[in-house]
This record gives C-alpha cells, structure tokens and sequence, in this order.
C-alpha cells in the first residue's frame, strides 16, 4: 500500500525564540554551508518605539518557507529548484547555473549565490534527516523549543496540534503573494503588536 | 560501556558534557573509526537540557581542530612580548616551572606568587588548592569578585545553601523574574526551553535590566528598566510594597527567617542571652515569644515568634535599652523607600515598581535569577542581600516553583584545601575596600604589588584559562604590572594577549579532549565529562596541569598520581554517592540532595538556623549586618562632578550567544554572524551628536579610551549605553581584524578606583563614560 501523502511544514514560535543563533550554527555545522552563506538566521526586529513603555522587539528566524506556491520553482529556467512530493523545496546543484532569477522571485530573502560555487543555496529542511525520522538541526537544537517540525496534513501530528492550540497567533508571511508558505509563525504574545506587521517589509 | 555506543561502520557515539558554560549541557559526540570527531547534538537525556544545545558548543568540531589553537608547550626566548618561543616538552615544561617557583620562593617568599585563573567551569577548587596550597598567602588573581563569589557567598551567608543560579525552578514557577542576568544566553541548559514551556502554561516574567534588548524583555509582563547599580532602590520599593499590603508569607517569614530577632535598636546588634543574665550565652540570640510572654532562645522549638516585638529590656549591668525585631529594622528602611521615592534613583516608574512587586509577590511560587548585572557593582553586597530577603519573605525558599538549594555549592569546600594560617596578615588590600567577607586579596592591589614591590614583591603569576588583559579593570595599569613579573604563566586554548607576554604558555584540551567532572552549575546530576578524542598534539587539561606540578612541588596536597584518582576523591568529597568509573559507565548520577531540602525539621544552615534577613556573619565579619539603599560608589549621583564629564552609565560586559567571553572571535562561522564590536546607546544621543549608525566612535571615561562601532537603539535609556567585552582575537579566515592594546577591549575603560567593601567588586556594570565623535582621520 503507499504512503499516504505528507506535506512537511514548519512551525516557528516567536513568543519562544530568544536569538540565540543555534539554529543557524546548528545548519551550518549539519549542511556544512560555506562562510557568507546563511540557509537560516536570526534577525533581530527592533527595538522601535519611546523608551521604556512603548518599544518593541522581537527576534525573527528566517529560511526558506517552503511554500505551497514556491515562485522559485516557477521561474527558475533549468528546473534546478524543483518541489518535492512531500512539499520540500530543493536546488539541485547540477542544473543550477547561477541566474537568480529564484533570489529575485522569492519574497521571503531565504535564497544566497554561494560565491564559491556559483549557485544558488538555500534550507533543504534537512531532508536527510526527515527521511531517517530525525528532526532537522535547527529544530533539534533549538534552545527553547520553539521549532515543530512535522507533517502539516496529519491532524494528529504535533504541529498540526501546535497550530491549533495557538490559532490566533498564527501568521503566514506576505500571505499577499499566495505562495502559501509551510513555514508558519506564531506571532509574539507582547512586545511586538505592531512590529510584527513589518515582517517581510 | 553504556555511555560508548559502537557504530556499525567503526565509529562511536560518545556521552560527555559540553563546557563552553558553566551549566554543561549533555551531549552526544560522534567519532569516526579513525577517532576523528564528525558531529556533536545535544543529547536528550540530560533532564536540564534535554538534547537541545546552543552555538558555542555546536562548534566543536570547529574549535578542536582550529589551527589558530596552542598545540605545544612553549618557553620565552626573546624579550618579553617579542614572540620569539621555543618548544618545549610537558617534563621540561614542570621542572622549569617548579625550579623557577622554588627560586622565587627562596628569594621573595612564597607570598610572592599568585595563582589564578579565568572563568573556571570545573577549575575553581583546583586553582584555589594551587594557591592554597603554593604557601603563606593565597591572593586568588581570579576574577571570582566579578563573578559567582558575591551571588553564592552572600546567599551562602543568608541561606547556608546558594539557591539564585542553578537552583531557579523555573519549569514549575507562576512567577520568573531575571534580575541582572541573561541566563537563556549565558546558561541555555537549564533556562530557555523550561522558561517557553512555563510561559505556555501562563506564567508570568519580569526582567529587571538596563537594557530592552536582553532577550526576554519584550516578552516580560513587566519590564524594569533600571539604571545600572541602582538596584538596592528597585530592591527596597519592592520590600516596601510587599511588606505594607502584607503581600509576605507570614507564616514561612515568622517561623523560618529571622525576621523576629531581637537587636538593640541604634546599634543594630543582636540581643543575647549574656547580656540579659549572668552566665548566659552570648552566641544565644533571643526573640519574643507570644506564648509565654517571654525571651527564648531563637532555636526554640513550639515558640509564637512576635515579628513586630518592641520594648525594653534590663541588662545585666542594669541598662534599661531598647530592642526591636530584625522585622521592624529591615521594614523602617523600607519604609524610606517608596516606589515613588525609588523612582527618583532607578529611572524605574513607580507603577511599574508596585505592579512587579505585587506580581512576584503574589504569585503562588515565584523563582529569581541573578546574576553579574548586581555582581558586578560596587554595592553587590547590599543589593544581593536585599533580593535574598525578598525571596525569603515571600516564601520562596525551598519550595517547588521557587528557589531551590543545588547539592554542590555546599560540598565543594573540603576541594580547595584549607587557606594558609597567615591568609589574613598576608593578603594585600588597601583603603578603596577590605574584602572583610572575601578574604582575598585585592587584584588591583597585587598589580600594584607587581610594579611597585609593595607592600611585599610579587613576582610570580601562573594562571590557568585566564587572560587578565581581558577580564581585569584597568587593562592599561594590569598590562604594565604584567610586563614587571619574573615569572607568568598561561594555560590557554590560543595565543590570547596576556600569554603573548608570558614566560610559560601551555597547551589546554578542548572538552572534547579531556576527562573531567561535569558537578557545578549541574543542578541535582553529576556527569562523566569524558573525552571523545584523544588530546590532540601535546594538549592537557587544566586540572592534569594543576595536579602534576602540584604533584611535583607539594605531594601532602596533591597525593594524586592520576587524574581518575583526584576525580574519586572529589567524588568521595562531595558526597556523590559514586566512583568515576561507575560514573563513566552511566555518564550521569543523581547526586544526593544535601543538604536536607527539610528546613521545617532541621532549619537553614545559618548562625540562627534560619533564612537571615539580618546577617549575623556579615555582622562578625566587620560588614553591616543589614543590606543598605546603598548608591554605587562612582555614579551620577554618588560622583556628580565625575558625572558632569562623562554623563552615561556604561554597563560592560553584554553578552552573545555565539561567545565566551573573549573566546571564539577566530571561528569563521560564528564570527560572521558577529563580526565587530558595537557600543549600543539610544537614537536620541546619536542625532545629538551627529553620529551614524556604524560609524566608529570613541567610548571614553576617565580610566581611558577605546574604540566601537556605533549602533543607535530606541532598546536604552538615553542616559545608558552598552559596551561589550571581550574583543582581541582576528579572524584571518574572514580577513577581520583583532583590537591589540585594548583599543576595543571593554575593561580599559573601566575604573580601579572603587571597590564593593565586602567582596572587592569593581563597578564594571556602572562606568561613568561618554561618547565622542571621531574626528576626520582619527
């Protein structure tokens, strides 16, 4: 009997992350990503606002979303960024030439030219890992926690129980363009009512 | 072995403990069949950690085998500082070293020689045993004042157990409150994900901190924006509060703290029963008992204890004096302390002050953190004591959700040996402070020493893992005394500054390379901190370093012939309940929990069996038994003509997640993600002074003058800016420059002329500093 299809989603709890920057070691060490290449890191939003009272700040990681409606997939010339059946976004390097039509496509700054190979990089979700039932590196370092990686059309797995409970903080970046992210947000419970807004601007 | 797992291709998983920080996450580390380490995770059976890890420890495989690291032992040839070495083995490396201390011992006496170290994560006992044991005096050139000797020894004093660091409940607490510390970047192990778990559940979060960009202040129910040092007000208005509106626990405060103490009120000192009879015991300290309408003995079992006794009682000469309770000493200063009132000195608004009070109070278990924020200032005593007293009145002591004692803090006395009989006639300490609890000597006082010869030469320094040219205030002064030395001695991971000027410079294992224990800041667990590779090069630990040369000089303290022998015997010491080799095959214990957690049947390990709002020892010690609303002892307001100069409060010493202090600015991948130092100070001042978001500023102050990159934040009092610390090393790979003679180094601006009485603590976290435009060409 085959499988029954999944589609691996992401969830990214801004209330939890501190900016601790492990993921991004974390993907670093696991992918072995090349210096001035960053698949995953941590932005510091803020501090805006009057001191003490009225300032915000949040810390936003950022990566590709692997979005239902990737526009990478749909600009890219050689079919090198392509979608797996699971939802997974890749590049394959092989056929990847350089053009970064897919950095300028993509919405969410989640794509680098590695200036060595002269191709595109970005998160694979570590699907090695996810083949072999492991987490990916950045989820599974996570200081706090705040990473749920999982299958986002099983109702009964622990991100899609993680959406649920927190169905009103969650947010999908530049939900705008349609792209439909699977990379998904919780938005900060306080401290950021009105910088979170600026996410992707 | 249970804690070596074989791999089917050769390779093996090894348990151990990573120590990029003090807390030592578990970890699992991957070797490949030719003993090469490939990978390193968290591992998920630590019950503090549970598999996660941060960047520092993630970097191993990076850090072991960077090439930048020291590899051999290496001898001065040249002048001093000149760079020119010669390699050297570990045999002539020890006997060099002990002839030339056994020389200087001869000629200057033993006194001459200091020992210390850097932060020690496992090292503080054996360095203090290497000064203990070196001969008359132990100077201890540690920076143990600036960090963990205030927090655990005043709690130590207050509680007989140090429940403020490793001790916080905080999977179980309805109230967290970090006060000065950033412990989800500076000890991930056991904060971050308990504290989003406990978030979740609706817990509430206060942090109390100059700065909005600690992590969690955005989040916090209550952020207290404090000026820095001016935390004995926030402290007070707190008491005030909690203290008026009855927010305390009546019953725990009454039966359990010595709040109903009787002192003589004027001169503050504790009531006995000599004073009131012939031939009564003068360490018998007395409180009033509403059952008998009688004076009884603190200890008494089945007392009503009268927290709010006043009356007047005949001495045996026949006075009449007036006595008080403990409880009414500590709640007329209180009393001076309004939130409104505080607000006036900690730039905190009072509403704020009132609705955190209430909030912590309130909360049925409520856990604090401290940490170097309230160390790292001249009045660390006081505000210390202070956030002590407010932990114990409110009930939080030893209970679930609160602040909890942690095994090790008690047992690792007997470790460090006893101090030499002339500790006290032989320590250097001057007029700026008496370390009457520390018992150490100044360090800026053996600088001193170093260049001077007074009051005795000091000729000597060997140190492990510590780089005073980074830690120590004054870097200019401290770089100085350094280069009058006969005899410095570095064990380190790199060539860092001060080994640069050093006579000995040796190789130290990475983690990943050493046996060791993992006990402090490990909570309730012991853990085999075992090697996964064998010590590259000729690199040894710390600890093999101080028992072999210990071995060599003085074997009645160092009986040890090997390593696994000193790590049984610290075991035995420290009453863990196992042997190493039990422990290497399990990698982690649950060591016992001693002292008893039973305050109800056996009472806090104090001088009146109680949590102590009134410190007896402080008192005997020749401190002030009561915390006092005490100013830092250069500030604004304690040094306005100062402060006309250079009008902001600098704190130094902010921290990334990425780093360790000074180490690491060399490993490419994290050095990119940080790749300068930045001095952040509000957005208003920058327009004031025409200065642009990364344009390099001076930062000065009257000790001297470095140089960041500027970094305008709304995150600030405007009348506060941040300095971070740390920066010298480059990073060749990303062709980022080092900051050679402390021109980026955050201690070269900090003061020496001020010290916390008790503990010797520099004012690092309050530095009267300006920001000053560069000119062209500057």
């Amino acid at each position: 009997m085959a499988e029954a299809k999944r589609r691996y989603g992401m969830v990214i709890d801004l209330d939890k992350c501190t900016g601790c920057q492990a993921c991004a070691v974390a993907c670093k060490m696991e992918n072995n990503v090349d210096l001035g290449v960053f698949w995953n890191r941590v932005y510091r939003m803020g501090p805006v606002g009057a001191y003490p009272d009225a300032v915000e700040m949040f810390y936003f990681p950022n990566q590709c979303m692997h979005c239902e409606h990737p526009s990478c997939v749909e600009v890219c010339p050689t079919k090198a960024t392509y979608q797996t059946d699971e939802g997974v976004v890749l590049v394959d390097a092989n056929l990847c030439f350089g053009c970064q039509y897919c950095i300028w496509a993509c919405p969410y700054e989640a794509r680098t030219l590695n200036p060595k190979t002269k191709t595109v990089e970005k998160c694979i979700l570590c699907v090695h890992k996810l083949e072999r039932g492991e987490q990916p590196a950045c989820a599974y370092t996570c200081t706090t926690g705040c990473r749920t990686v999982g299958d986002l059309d099983d109702p009964e797995s622990a991100i899609s129980k993680v959406l649920e409970a927190n169905a009103d903080r969650v947010y999908r970046v530049h939900p705008e363009f349609g792209n439909n992210p699977s990379v998904v947000y919780l938005v900060p419970r306080k401290g950021a009512e009105t910088l979170c807004k600026s996410i992707g601007h | 072995m249970a804690s070596i797992i074989p791999l089917p291709d050769g390779g093996k998983i090894v348990k151990t403990n990573c120590f990029e920080c003090h807390a030592k996450c578990g970890v699992l580390c991957e070797v490949d069949k030719d003993g090469t380490l490939v990978n390193v995770k968290g591992n998920p059976e630590d019950p503090r950690s549970e598999g996660r890890m941060c960047g520092k420890g993630l970097s191993a495989r990076a850090i072991l085998y960077d090439p930048d690291r020291l590899r051999y032992p290496l001898r001065r040839k040249g002048e001093r500082g000149a760079g020119d070495w010669e390699q050297i083995t570990w045999d002539e490396a020890i006997e060099w070293l002990a002839g030339r201390v056994e020389e200087i011992t001869a000629e200057h006496g033993a006194e001459s020689i200091a020992y210390g170290q850097g932060t020690g994560r496992g090292t503080n006992q054996w360095t203090g045993r290497a000064g203990n044991a070196g001969g008359r005096v132990h100077h201890s050139l540690s920076p143990g004042n600036i960090c963990l000797v205030p927090m655990m020894v005043q709690a130590l004093l207050q509680f007989g157990m140090f429940p403020t660091f490793d001790g916080c409940d905080f999977d179980n607490a309805d109230c967290i409150v970090f006060w000065g510390s950033n412990s989800v970047w500076t000890e991930p192990t056991y904060t971050s994900g308990q504290i989003g778990r406990s978030r979740d559940r609706g817990a509430k979060l206060i942090v109390i901190d100059p700065f909005f960009e600690h992590p969690l202040a955005a989040k916090a129910d209550c952020f207290l924006g404090v000026r820095p040092g001016s935390d004995t007000y926030v402290a007070y208005a707190w008491l005030n509060v909690i203290m008026n509106e009855g927010l305390y626990d009546r019953a725990f405060t009454q039966k359990h703290t010595n709040a109903p103490m009787l002192i003589i009120e004027g001169a503050d000192v504790p009531l006995n029963e000599a004073l009131l009879r012939e031939g009564g015991n003068p360490q018998a300290m007395l409180v009033w008992d509403r059952k008998t309408q009688s004076m009884v003995e603190i200890h008494s079992k089945d007392i009503d204890e009268d927290i709010e006794y006043r009356g007047t009682v005949k001495t045996v000469d026949g006075q009449e004096v007036p006595v008080k309770t403990v409880w009414l000493g500590l709640k007329e200063r209180a009393d001076q302390w309004t939130p409104e009132a505080a607000e006036e000195k900690c730039w905190v608004k009072a509403d704020v002050i009132r609705e955190s009070a209430r909030m912590y109070a309130q909360a049925p278990a409520a856990t604090i953190n401290v940490f170097q924020g309230l160390e790292e200032q001249t009045n660390c005593k006081d505000t210390l004591q202070l956030v002590n007293c407010i932990i114990a009145i409110c009930g939080n002591l030893e209970k679930k959700g609160g602040n909890l004692s942690m095994p090790f803090w008690n047992q690792m006395g007997p470790l460090t040996g006893a101090e030499p009989a002339t500790q006290r006639e032989l320590r250097v300490v001057d007029e700026r402070a008496s370390g009457s609890i520390y018992g150490i000597s100044n360090p800026t006082c053996l600088f001193e020493a170093m260049r001077t010869g007074k009051p005795y030469p000091l000729k000597g320094y060997i140190m492990v893992q510590g780089n005073p040219l980074s830690w120590a205030e004054n870097t200019a002064l401290v770089k100085e005394s350094l280069m009058c030395l006969d005899l410095l001695v570095c064990m380190d991971y790199y060539m860092s500054p001060t080994c640069e000027i050093a006579d000995l410079v040796l190789p130290s294992t990475h983690w990943t390379e050493r046996d060791y224990l993992a006990d402090e800041v490990c909570s309730e667990w012991v853990f085999a901190q075992q090697k996964a590779v064998e010590p590259l090069y000729e690199r040894k630990s710390d600890v093999w370093f101080w028992r072999t040369f210990g071995h060599r000089l003085n074997p009645e303290w160092w009986p040890w012939e090997t390593d696994e022998e000193l790590f049984n015997w610290q075991l035995e010491q420290t009453h863990a309940g196992v042997t190493w080799d039990e422990l290497k095959e399990a990698w982690i214990h649950r060591v016992p929990q001693m002292p008893s957690r039973e305050y109800e049947q056996n009472g806090f390990g104090t001088p009146t069996g109680r949590a102590e709002l009134y410190s007896v020892i402080c008192l005997v010690s020749g401190s002030k038994p009561f915390p006092e609303a005490s100013e830092p002892k250069e500030s604004v307001f304690s040094a306005p003509e100062l402060a006309a100069e250079y009008p902001l409060t600098g704190v130094t010493g902010r921290r990334y997640p990425i780093y360790y202090h000074s180490a690491y600015r060399g490993i490419p991948h994290l050095r990119e993600i940080v790749p300068e130092p930045q001095v952040v100070f509000h957005t208003s001042l920058a327009e004031e002074l025409g200065i642009e978001r990364g344009e390099w500023v001076w930062i000065e102050s009257p000790t001297g003058r470095i140089t960041m990159k500027a970094r305008p934040s709304d995150g600030i009092d405007p009348r506060v800016c941040v300095i971070p610390h740390g920066w010298w090393q480059a990073c060749p790979a990303l062709d980022l420059p080092g900051y050679p003679d402390g021109m980026s180094n955050a201690n070269t601006i900090t003061s020496d002329r001020v010290y916390n009485d008790e503990y010797l603590t520099p004012g690092l976290r309050s530095t009267l500093c300006r920001i000053v435009k560069k000119k062209a060409g500057e």
